[in-house]
């Protein structure tokens, strides 16, 4: 069985068709980057699979259970993730507070109740995930206080807390210097060993370089699918979207 | 006869909370706030009027003094809420809420507690005679300046280009620079307007209702319930809204005289529950 | 014992206890009373303003209610004679109205979420001034005693004030412990980032009903014992103004960035306006502009200044700047 199986998605808002009729089979393994150009619908798909948006027609299918039209709290129950394209965090809170949050999530009604914040074993999960993305050190700082490139990083973080098996990632390198890029990369490289990895991103480099498929949107539907090689090679994606790119 | 004159009476007050709502309802559409020294501005029209009808006149007054409402909004707007946009909605609230206290006092300060009570004009105080029904001349008034009032609103916004900014303002507030306009200078038009309107309102329904320092707390509430009924930010909506009130409020005294003053919010419930955004609402700001 | 030492809520416990024997104030013992039960009140309503974000403006209806409860249920349910009924009554009737409205608007946000609420507090207040045979109407119910409690004689307003202080020492300890919890973090993640909240798996919509319910439940307590006070309910305290106080109790002393915040508001608050309304008729004018003057200068209320001071040396550790908590552009 498919990871996800998608059929006849669409989403209109007002006019525009911002997703027509896809229909889509995504299997359980590697990272697959969804590209197009500006206004093709990728950031929408994201919203439809994690329940930001309602569609409008079409059905959306999880290891085979149906989750269309369920609200973002349910669906990170199947075991969905996502970040988003600008970081979003808890401002005011520490690091490990941001951490804690998700984390309590998963104790016991009573527990959350009646435990404190700063429990000792949220704390442990939290520092522990904290030091497998590498900012544990920071855990005391205020969130709104570390560098941009920790903030995507502990936004990662904080979103591997449900313990998903997929992670959909929204332009995970927006706005990052060519060093941070790297560790974000070897980040996402590390995280899809153990789960499916599902990316929209601008940068190419990255989208050939780490993707095992790849998914070209244009406007609202699907374009070309395929690995990276037949897709540079796919002479519509050239012309649609690679092509504009270079000029 | 009297189920038609109670129905008549409430199209009229319905028209005058249309009125006031309206301002209400575009400020909190394009500026977000809950402006409660709304209501001010309508005890401040019938107390501008009282001071000054005896001696420039009746209609000079009634056009004088909503000006000087709308003085007041400017006034407002410059020196209270513009400290609160885009603060907690309750900053505004309470913010407009301590002025309209003070206010409020002021005015008993200086006029005394008491109702006062004003006179329909001369050219306005018989009765029109319809069949078998008698009905009040200056309620026919008042039905004809809301309703131009109400139109001229609905001109403006729907005809004027500077009319397509606000509702673009509304859905969008990054629009109205976009579409080279200042927001800031958007903001202070949309509030002088609205006060301009409750002044005016503020006066007309002075003969009928009274002059006294808590009028304005009075339409205040219904203007609340107007707006949510109607959705926010929209003109026809505001209309039905206020119709929809004023019909409840008056007819309401045939099934229930006590209990009159909530069925409005029932009605709200109501409406609210189904259509979250109201009759006519759309997608703004606020959400 | 360093730690507990510098607990404030100990040294507030500490003063209050002391407070009949403080020369001159002491005098005032009513005052000490009400005190009391606006701490409970405003702590009560910071969990849904400075935890969750919530801008409601119905505690005052849920005040009221506990107080109508209260009388209503001494002067008919129980004869005459019960001291903890009437209590427990208000407790449930301000719950059970705060559960009601929070569940109709838990999916609301911000601007008509606060309108919302303010519509409830018009509805509550027509009930209440209308209904003559249950809430007695525009006179209002009076006739509420204090009877003994445990054997100690409630009506000496001493022993009252004793009463008030303990249950202000449980609500406080308690709306701490709740603040402090997982699910106080939970509910200050409901206020920073909602949609966060939201894919880390909160039903949101949930725990803004709960924090609603809970807080509406100290409300009706205040209300309870208010009534009890002063031996009567009037439509008056469930008027929006009621609530308009809390709210600017608690901003006042800066509930948004500190817990301490509502004790300080409300105790500065209510003092002020009993004094000032004492002194002059038009008190209204000086109550009204104090809104406007602290809300414009002083947005984050009395603790916000404290810990501005605090904070001006940039340092990474604990809190953001307190000026960047309540000053947020809404989304």
């Amino acid at each position: 069985m498919n990871l996800f199986s998608i059929q006849g998605l669409t989403k209109r808002f007002d006019a525009l068709v911002a997703t027509n009729d896809v229909s889509l089979e995504i299997e359980r393994e590697g990272i697959l980057s969804i590209i197009g150009p500006n206004g093709a619908g990728k950031t929408t798909v994201f919203n439809l699979l994690t329940g930001l948006l309602k569609p409008d027609a079409g059905k959306i299918l999880y290891k085979g259970e149906d989750i269309t039209g369920k609200k973002p709290y349910q669906i990170i129950r199947h075991g969905i993730a996502r970040s988003f394209q600008v970081v979003s965090l808890f401002e005011e809170m520490t690091v490990l507070d941001n951490m804690r949050v998700g984390i309590q999530r998963n104790l016991g009604l009573m527990n959350r109740m009646f435990l404190e914040a700063s429990n000792k074993a949220a704390t442990e999960k939290s520092l522990e995930l904290l030091e497998l993305v590498g900012i544990a050190p920071l855990a005391d700082h205020g969130a709104s206080h570390i560098p941009h490139g920790d903030r995507k990083v502990l936004d990662l973080a904080m979103s591997l807390v449900s313990e998903p098996d997929t992670l959909l990632l929204d332009e995970p390198m927006a706005g990052l210097s060519p060093v941070e890029r790297l560790r974000i990369t070897n980040l996402i490289r590390k995280l899809s060993e153990t789960r499916k990895i599902i990316l929209v991103e601008h940068d190419m480099d990255l989208v050939f370089g780490i993707s095992d498929s790849i998914l070209v949107l244009h406007h609202g539907a699907i374009l070309a699918r395929g690995t990276p090689r037949e897709i540079a090679a796919n002479e519509s994606v050239q012309s649609a979207y690679l092509g504009k790119e270079a000029s | 006869m009297l189920e038609l004159s109670l129905f008549l009476n409430g199209i009229v007050l319905g028209l005058i909370y249309a009125a006031v709502a309206l301002g209400f309802s575009l400020v909190l559409g394009v500026s977000g706030v809950i402006n409660f020294s709304h209501g001010i501005t309508f005890t401040f029209g019938a107390y501008f009027f009282l001071t000054m009808f005896k001696t420039v006149g009746y209609i000079p007054a009634m056009i004088l003094s909503p000006l000087c409402v709308a003085l007041v909004g400017f006034i407002v707007e410059r020196l209270i809420i513009r400290r609160v946009y885009g603060q907690d909605p309750l900053f505004g609230l309470l913010i407009t809420l301590g002025f309209t206290i003070a206010m409020e006092e002021l005015i008993r300060m200086i006029y005394g507690p008491a109702t006062q009570n004003i006179n329909a004009p001369s050219f306005a105080n018989g009765v029109v005679i319809f069949g078998d029904l008698l009905y009040s001349q200056y309620r026919l008034f008042i039905a004809a300046v809301a309703t131009l009032m109400i139109a001229f609103a609905w001109i403006f916004t729907e005809k004027t280009r500077f009319g397509a900014v606000v509702k673009a303002g509304m859905f969008d507030n990054e629009m109205v620079s976009a579409l080279g306009h200042n927001l800031y200078r958007l903001r202070v038009v949309i509030m002088v307007v609205g006060s301009f309107m409750a002044g005016l309102s503020g006066i007309l329904s002075a003969p009928i209702w009274g002059v006294k320092p808590g009028m304005g707390a009075a339409i205040l509430m219904p203007s609340f319930v107007v707006v949510l009924i109607g959705g926010l930010g929209s003109i026809p909506g505001t209309l039905i809204g206020g119709l929809l009130v004023g019909v409840t409020l008056s007819m309401g005294t045939l099934v229930a005289p006590r209990f009159v003053d909530i069925m409005p919010y029932l009605l709200m419930g109501v409406v609210v529950y189904f259509r979250p955004r109201g009759l006519m609402g759309q997608h703004n700001i606020v959400e | 014992m360093n730690k507990i030492l510098k607990d404030p809520l100990l040294w507030i416990f500490l003063i209050f206890s002391a407070y009949p024997f403080m020369p001159y104030i002491g005098s005032f013992i009513s005052l000490g009373s009400e005190l009391l039960l606006w701490f409970v009140f405003a702590l009560g309503f910071n969990l849904c303003l400075g935890q969750t974000g919530l801008p409601s403006f119905g505690h005052g209806a849920f005040f009221g209610m506990g107080s109508y409860a209260a009388a209503i249920s001494f002067l008919r349910l129980f004869n005459h004679d019960a001291f903890v009924m009437p209590i427990l009554a208000g407790i449930v009737l301000g719950a059970a109205a705060a559960a009601l409205l929070g569940w109709l608007i838990r999916e609301k946000k911000g601007v008509y979420f606060a309108m919302l609420t303010v519509a409830f507090t018009q509805v509550c207040f027509g009930i209440a001034f209308r209904w003559d045979e249950v809430t007695g109407g525009e006179a209002g119910l009076s006739g509420v005693l204090r009877g003994a409690f445990f054997g100690l004689p409630m009506n000496n307003p001493i022993v009252f004030y004793y009463f008030c202080f303990l249950v202000f020492i449980v609500c406080a300890v308690i709306i701490r412990k709740i603040s402090r919890s997982c699910f106080g973090l939970s509910l200050q993640s409901v206020r920073q980032n909602p949609l966060r909240s939201q894919y880390l798996g909160y039903n949101i919509g949930l725990y803004k009903f709960s924090v609603y319910t809970i807080s509406g439940g100290f409300a009706g307590l205040a209300g309870a014992l208010y009534c009890l006070l002063t031996q009567s309910a009037y439509a008056d305290v469930l008027d929006w103004s009621k609530s308009g106080d809390v709210v600017m109790a608690t901003l006042l002393g800066g509930g948004t960035v500190s817990f301490y915040g509502p004790i300080l508001g409300s105790l500065i608050f209510v003092i002020c306006k009993n004094l000032i309304s004492s002194m002059w008729v038009h008190w209204a004018l000086l109550y009204g502009l104090s809104f406007v003057i602290i809300l414009s200068f002083f947005p984050t209320g009395l603790m916000g200044i404290v810990k501005k001071k605090r904070n001006l040396e940039p340092r990474l550790r604990g809190n953001a700047p307190a000026q960047e908590q309540t000053r947020r552009e809404e989304p």
